[in-house]
C-alpha cells in the first residue's frame, strides 16, 4: 500500500495516552489486521553534571522532516507488507515521564509489524531534522545528542 | 540575499534562526563568511541543505536561495 500525500507528523507538545488508546480503538474496524506494533518515545529525567532535566523542547525543520519521513514512508511499505502506519512527534516543551515519539504499525501478521516498527524508528531518528532542548530544573539548558 | 535558517545548537552560537546573507558566488564561500562572522561554528558537525535538499558538494548559489544549518538530528 502506498501513500503519496506528505502527512503532518507534528503534534504541538507531548503526545497524550488518551490519543494511542483512540489510535488502537479506530483499527477494531479493520479486520485484515492480525498485529500491531507500537514504539513510544518518552523524555527521560537524565542526570548530565548534577543537573537534572525537566523537560525538552523539540524543534524541526519542519518541510523538510516532513519531506524526509514522507519518504520513510514509502520506502517503509515497500519494505514490509503493512496494512497502515502512523508516526507522530511531538514539538515545544514535552516534560520528562511524557511522550514524544508516537509510531504505529499494522499488518496482518506479527514479524511485519513488529520489523517494521523497529526499521521507521530507527530512520526516523537518522534522517528527521529535529532537534531537542534539554531544560533542566534551573532553566539552563543542554542539547540533547542521540545514541 | 541569501536565506540562512540555523537550527539546535547553532541557534545558541548565532543568536536567532534565520539571519541574511548578502549574495555570494558558491555556497562555499557564504559559508565560510559565516564563519567568520561566527568562528564557534567552525568546531561544529552540521548538515547543510539548499532549498530543501540535503548537499554535500559546493554549489553555485542564486538569490532568494535558502540554506538550512542542522546539527545532529536528536529527534525521539
Amino acid at each position: 500500500m502506498k501513500r503519496k500525500e506528505p502527512k503532518n507528523i507534528f503534534l504541538d507538545g507531548a503526545i497524550s495516552p488518551e490519543k494511542i488508546a483512540d489510535s488502537i480503538a479506530h483499527h477494531q474496524v479493520k479486520t485484515n489486521i492480525g498485529a500491531h506494533d507500537i514504539f513510544l518515545g518518552q523524555v527521560r529525567a537524565d542526570k548530565i553534571d548534577g543537573k537534572e532535566v525537566k523537560a525538552i523542547e523539540y524543534s524541526a525543520n519542519i518541510e523538510l522532516a516532513l519531506k524526509e519521513v514522507h519518504e520513510i514512508r514509502e520506502a517503509t511499505f515497500e519494505k514490509f507488507d503493512l496494512t497502515c502506519m502512523h508516526i507522530y512527534h511531538s514539538l515545544g516543551i514535552v516534560n520528562a515521564g511524557e511522550l514524544c515519539l508516537f509510531v504505529f504499525t499494522s499488518s496482518a501478521h506479527r514479524n511485519e509489524a513488529m520489523e517494521a516498527c523497529r526499521y521507521l524508528v530507527e530512520e526516523i531518528k537518522a534522517k528527521a531534522p529535529i532537534f531537542g532542548k534539554e531544560i533542566f530544573q534551573d532553566d539552563t539548558h543542554v542539547w540533547k545528542v542521540n545514541k | 540575499m541569501i536565506h540562512i535558517h540555523l537550527y539546535g545548537e547553532l541557534t545558541d552560537i548565532v543568536g536567532k534562526e534565520k539571519i541574511e546573507m548578502s549574495s555570494f558566488q558558491s555556497l562555499r564561500k557564504c559559508l565560510d563568511a559565516l564563519k567568520e562572522e561566527f568562528p564557534s561554528l567552525n568546531s561544529k558537525v552540521y548538515r547543510v541543505a539548499l532549498n530543501n535538499e540535503i548537499i554535500d558538494e559546493d554549489v553555485q548559489l542564486k538569490q532568494g536561495d535558502i540554506i538550512a544549518l542542522m546539527p545532529p538530528f536528536a529527534g525521539g
